[in-house]
Order: structure tokens, then C-alpha cells, then sequence
């Protein structure tokens, strides 16, 4: 069983941001942190902004403890050209993708996993080194078959941190953070343990050296378990959060965690930004991601694209071009803003008569004309009785500014004949579809009643009369609708004086 | 997933082997996150301790996919607040490109749903909003268009030219 069955829900950054100022005052931590660079991250005090541990305001932990919220020299690391060939050599193996190498790398304590040379020049308690040096996966270092990196650092793995693992020799620090993880009310077996430990070692360690700007990669798997040693040590010398809630240690991973994306960010984008300018130098050759990625996947992504955004994108190239082509992705746009286009064939010499519904990129050519129509959802009801949900499309006439009331009601019907007469030409027309499949039922039945006495349904709502027409000559020969829905018309009440 | 009780099935240890020969232990609850380890356990009754060949997934990719069907077995049983689960998958993609990209495929081949989703949706949201120059230098893609083709394209996309 793996650490606390899933640790990483826990302290995972997501809940970190509104936490973090408890885990500060729990951890007795007064600092005074320098004020976040970024705006955004006012509410991270713990954030690696301020890069240099020496300053005054973060040394406040009491010495010989390690700084609890380390922060290892984060704005140091720069993605360097030159790659891994400044870093010391103990770090090559790191760099290089050999999995056996790495795990005895690690399998071997404290004299390995040679993060930098001064760390492992510092006494740690032993038995909390062990679980952190002998992590259940090495990291191993892929090559990258498929997609060529061009980050310099980018060979520095990048993954989860699982360093504490169940194993027969189960460390006293991993017991104690099995038990403060796992179940922070349980009684501590392992504090005993953990407590004789770091009263012994407590002390000798120092970690005023260990973090060398010039080593670490914000995002990689070094920095993270330096962190984790840290907070183990700073435990370790701690008695006083050996006992009770775990509430402390599992904010404070969240911190680092977040802390630490967020450096990984950073980091990523000022590579992006890097790549970028030596690509358009000429002097790297483009990565094009997109290469690798097979044509069906290509339509998935596009497929999570708006409109408007998919037809920029065909300007990129052609393949481009040819994905954002693709009818079943402006089909499926043009059906999530109007359902009744798939089967009312009618209905498209309305939206635009230029567009035949069985020619070539039908969907690719309408779709302008359905994402610039008004559409407004409402809740139809006759006389206390519910009819159905309605989604209301504007087809012609006045633009409907204020769109339509949540609910109308259909109070009264009239002949049709009277339409002539009764409409006015610059009236809003209105397509009407059902909601959803199971509005159907209630709108169809609607027109049969309406059509049943060859009537018109009317309902009132502040000075604007509603009038619903079902499928008759007067949308035939009017509207020029020869479709079989219901249609609507929108207009104003009749002036007191008519104009003349 | 269901037809097991989560007790019994939470004995039950997977060992799911990547290309470059690491193992990733996990529950059979969140293995089976996978449809590509659901399919095969259809086959085959399932031991404790089995070792399941995930094809050509490495180990880097294959650590964030089980990452991925962990946590989403922590929301199923703890109903995490959809919030939560933003800020999670936010911070997940998190990832340079390439990787972004490996994920993709990871997630097509091993056929998890959800993580394709979210990492294709995390590529489109890179294309949203961007001039056709910013998303070839976003992707680094180069322009193969003569400049009367471009010029046609333009044209069928007159109608957005204002929200450019």
C-alpha cells in the first residue's frame, strides 16, 4: 500500500491557497515574507518569490532547523542553452536515461542521490534518509522516442514525487508520516520512534548550504525531494509537531506542492518564450508537437474549439486547414445552437438562402449566419397548464432586443385569416424548436391544437404580443417557411392612436 | 467497476509496466481508471500482484496517467467539489508541450476518456484566442500556404474577421 492509500489527493496544491496562512501560523512561522512578485499570488505568502533563503525576513525559523518553506533558489534557475553540462557531474546520471544506474543511484543511502554535492555532505538523521533515497520509482529519465524536447532542462524528469513507499524496511520517518497522513488521531506508535531519532540527530543538520542556485530546475524531480528532506528534518527536530494533527505537515506539502508549480510554470513559459526566439533565429529547429499527432486526435482537439476559432485556425496551414474543414465539427456547432437544423431541411432557406442543405461544407458555410442568430430559451404554458420548453430562434424582422420572458402564456387563439390583417410588417419572426427530446411530445401537441381549429395562439406580456403560428399558408406564402414547426411573431400592441 | 465492493477490491495490487520496464503499483480500483487494463482484466482473472505491459506508454508518461486515474478514484469516492477538481486538472496539464503531447497519445491508446479529453481540451484552449501567426509559433508550425491560398481561406472567414 502506497503512503497514506493516496497522499497526493491530499496535499495536492488545488486546496492549498486558502490553507496556507493556517499552515504558517501552526508551524509557529512568523515570517515576514517579502511581498509575492506576482499579484496573483498575493494569498501564497510561502511562494518561492523571494529567491535568496539569506534574506533577513526567512530566516525565521530558529536555527539549526532548516527553513520549513524552503526555497531552493527557484528564480536561479533559468533553463540554460548549454543543457545539463553545467550541472556537477553527480547529476548526470540523472540526465541520462538508464534506468538500472538510477535506481541503485538512489538505492544506495545517503552517500547517493547526489541532488548536489553539499547535500549529501550534510549528517541527516539516518533513518530519514532512507525512505527519500530509496524511492519506490526511480526516476527514470525517457528518452523522448517521439517528440523531440527543447528545453534544456527538460531531461530532468518531471514526475510525481512517490518517495515514500511501504517496503520491509519501512523508515521511522515513514512511519511517521504513514500515521500523521494516513490518520491524524490515531496514537502515534511511530512518534516514539520518530521522536528518539531526531532527538539524537536533531541538530546536527544544517541546510544553510544545500540549496546552490545554479542547480536545481524549478520542475524537476530533485528540488521536490530536497523539499520533502526538508520537511522531514524539520519534523524530525521538532517535537512538538510530532504529536496530534497531521494538519500541519499536510499544509505544508500542499505549499511546497503549489509552490513548486507554480516555479514550474514560470519555468515553462520562459522556455516556451526561449525556444520560440531561437527558433524564429534559426537557430533550433521547430518542434512541431502537432506532427505526432495522429488526424483523429487532431479532430478531437479541434473538436473542443468555438466557431469562430475554428475557422482561424485553418489560416495556420494545411493540414490545418484540412482538420478545421472537417463538416461533422461545424455539423455538431451548428446542432449545439440549433437542434432542428439536422432535420427541418426547410428551415435552412431561412437562415441562408445561399446555402443548399445537400451541397458540399453545408454546415461550414451556414454556420456564420446560425452563430449570429439571437436565440432565447422560454417556458411555454397555456392557461395554468404546462406545454413545454422552448428555445426561440430570431429568423427576420425587428431584432428582439429584450428577448423573451421566462414563461409565456398562451391565453387566448384566433383564426388564422386574421393574420393578414393583424401582423405588422416590421414584426420579429420567430423559429421555435423544443427544448430537449422530451419536450417534443408537448409541442407537437400544442400545434395540433392550435391547427385543429386552424387558429393562432396569443399570449401578452407588457406591451409585446406573442403570436404562435402553426405549420398554415400564411407562413407558407409569408414567411416563406414551407417546414411543418412552429413559427412566431413578435410585435408590438396596436398604438392607442393609429398612425394614419 | 462497480460489480466488486471497493473492500475487496482494494486487495487486489496491479503492477502496470511501462515501455522502459518500470512498474507503477496501484489498486485495481484506479487501474481499471483505464479501460486499456479494464479490457484486458476482462480476459483474464486477476491476480494479486500482476504485471500488466502497457505498451508503448514510457515511465514518465505512464507516472502522470496513474496520477490521473488516482485522483479520479479519490473524486468518485469523495465527491470532490468540481472546484477542486479544476484547480487539480489546472495544475496537471501543467506540463511543457511535448509531454502535453505524449499524454494525448498515452490517453488515446490506453483509452481513458477523461484524460483525453482534458489534455485535448488543454491544447484547444492554446489555439483559442490566437491570430493564425501566434499559433504557429505557439505549435511551431510552419506556413505551407501560397499566399493566394491563404488568401482564399481569408476570404471563407470574412464573417469572424472582427474578432480577431
Amino acid at each position: 500500500m502506497t503512503l497514506a492509500g493516496n497522499p497526493y489527493h491530499e496535499s495536492h496544491p488545488t486546496a492549498i491557497i486558502d490553507r496556507t496562512n493556517e499552515a504558517r501560523a501552526e508551524a509557529g512561522n512568523e515570517t515576514n515574507s517579502d511581498p509575492p512578485a506576482d499579484p496573483t499570488l498575493t494569498n501564497l505568502p510561502l511562494a518561492p518569490v523571494a529567491s535568496n533563503r539569506r534574506h533577513p525576513s526567512r530566516s525565521s525559523l530558529p536555527t539549526p532547523v532548516p527553513d520549513p518553506f524552503p526555497t531552493t533558489g527557484f528564480t536561479a534557475i533559468r533553463p540554460r542553452p548549454e543543457g545539463l553540462s553545467g550541472l556537477p557531474s553527480d547529476l548526470a546520471p540523472l540526465a541520462a536515461p538508464a534506468p538500472e544506474a538510477i535506481a541503485s543511484h538512489f538505492s544506495q543511502p545517503s552517500a547517493s542521490f547526489s541532488l548536489t554535492p553539499r547535500l549529501n555532505s550534510r549528517k541527516r538523521p539516518a533513518s530519514l534518509m532512507m525512505d527519500l533515497d530509496k524511492p519506490g520509482r526511480p526516476s527514470q529519465i525517457a528518452p523522448d522516442r517521439e517528440i523531440q524536447m527543447n528545453r534544456p532542462n527538460h531531461r530532468i524528469p518531471r514526475q510525481p514525487v512517490h518517495p515514500l513507499r511501504h517496503d520491509d524496511e519501512l523508515s521511522t520517518a515513514q512511519r511517521l508520516c504513514d500515521v500523521t497522513l494516513d490518520s491524524p488521531s490515531s496514537p502515534g506508535g511511530g512518534y516514539k520512534r520518530m521522536r528518539s531519532s531526531a532527538d539524537s540527530d536533531a541538530g546536527s543538520s544544517s541546510c544553510k548550504d544545500m540549496d546552490d542556485p545554479e542547480i536545481m530546475a524549478p520542475d524537476s524531480v530533485p528540488a521536490l525531494v530536497m523539499q520533502l528532506r526538508q520537511l522531514l528534518d524539520y519534523i524530525a527536530s521538532k517535537p512538538s509537531l510530532q504529536h496530534g494533527s497531521a494538519s500541519f505537515v499536510r499544509d505544508y506539502l500542499r505549499t511546497m506542492v503549489l509552490s513548486n508549480s507554480y516555479a514550474a510554470e514560470k519555468a515553462i513559459q520562459e522556455s516556451n518564450k526561449e525556444h520560440k526566439l531561437e527558433v524564429y533565429a534559426g537557430r533550433r529547429k521547430p518542434s512541431e508537437c502537432f506532427k505526432f499527432i495522429p488526424d483523429e486526435l487532431a479532430k478531437h482537439i479541434f473538436g473542443f474549439l468555438e466557431g469562430k476559432h475554428l475557422a482561424r485556425a485553418r489560416e495556420v496551414c494545411h493540414r490545418w486547414n484540412d482538420f478545421a474543414c472537417e463538416e461533422p465539427l461545424w455539423k455538431s456547432l451548428c446542432l449545439k445552437k440549433w437542434k432542428a437544423l439536422e432535420s427541418d431541411k426547410d428551415l435552412w432557406k431561412l437562415v441562408d438562402k445561399d446555402v443548399d442543405p445537400e451541397g458540399p461544407n453545408c454546415w461550414r458555410k451556414i454556420f456564420p449566419k446560425v452563430s449570429n442568430t439571437s436565440q432565447w430559451r422560454c417556458r411555454l404554458q397555456k392557461t395554468g397548464r404546462f406545454i413545454c420548453n422552448l428555445v426561440a430562434h430570431q429568423i427576420s424582422g425587428t431584432p428582439l432586443l429584450g428577448g423573451l420572458p421566462e414563461v409565456l402564456v398562451v391565453e387566448r387563439r384566433f383564426n388564422i385569416l386574421h393574420l393578414q390583417t393583424f401582423v405588422r410588417p416590421d414584426a420579429s419572426i420567430l423559429y421555435f424548436e423544443p427544448e430537449l427530446a422530451s419536450d417534443r411530445t408537448g409541442f407537437d401537441d400544442f400545434i395540433d391544437y392550435l391547427n385543429k381549429r386552424t387558429r393562432a395562439g396569443l399570449a401578452l406580456e407588457g406591451q409585446l404580443r406573442f403570436i404562435f403560428i402553426p405549420p398554415c399558408d400564411y407562413t407558407r406564402t409569408q414567411v416563406e417557411y414551407p417546414g411543418q414547426s412552429l413559427l412566431g411573431v413578435v410585435q408590438h400592441a396596436y398604438p392607442l392612436v393609429p398612425e394614419l | 467497476m462497480a460489480d466488486v465492493p471497493p473492500s475487496q477490491q482494494s486487495n487486489i495490487m496491479l503492477k502496470l509496466k511501462s515501455k522502459d520496464g518500470e512498474t507503477f503499483e496501484v489498486e485495481k480500483a484506479v487501474a481499471t481508471q483505464i479501460n486499456f487494463v479494464k479490457g484486458m482484466l476482462e480476459d483474464v482473472d486477476e491476480v494479486d500482484g500482476m504485471e500488466i505491459p502497457m505498451g508503448e506508454v514510457e515511465a514518465s508518461i505512464l507516472a502522470k496517467v496513474v496520477e490521473f486515474c488516482k485522483f479520479r478514484h479519490q473524486q468518485e469516492l469523495n465527491q470532490t467539489s468540481p472546484d477542486e477538481v479544476d484547480r487539480w486538472e489546472k495544475a496537471f496539464v501543467q506540463v511543457e508541450k511535448p509531454t502535453l503531447f505524449q499524454l494525448i497519445l498515452a490517453a488515446n491508446f490506453l483509452d481513458v476518456q477523461s484524460l483525453l479529453d482534458l489534455t485535448c481540451k488543454t491544447v484547444a484552449d492554446m489555439i483559442k484566442g490566437k491570430t493564425p501567426e501566434q499559433i504557429r509559433a505557439e505549435f511551431d508550425i510552419e506556413n505551407d500556404f501560397t499566399p493566394e491560398q491563404l488568401a482564399e481561406v481569408r476570404r471563407d472567414n470574412a464573417w469572424c474577421s472582427d474578432d480577431r
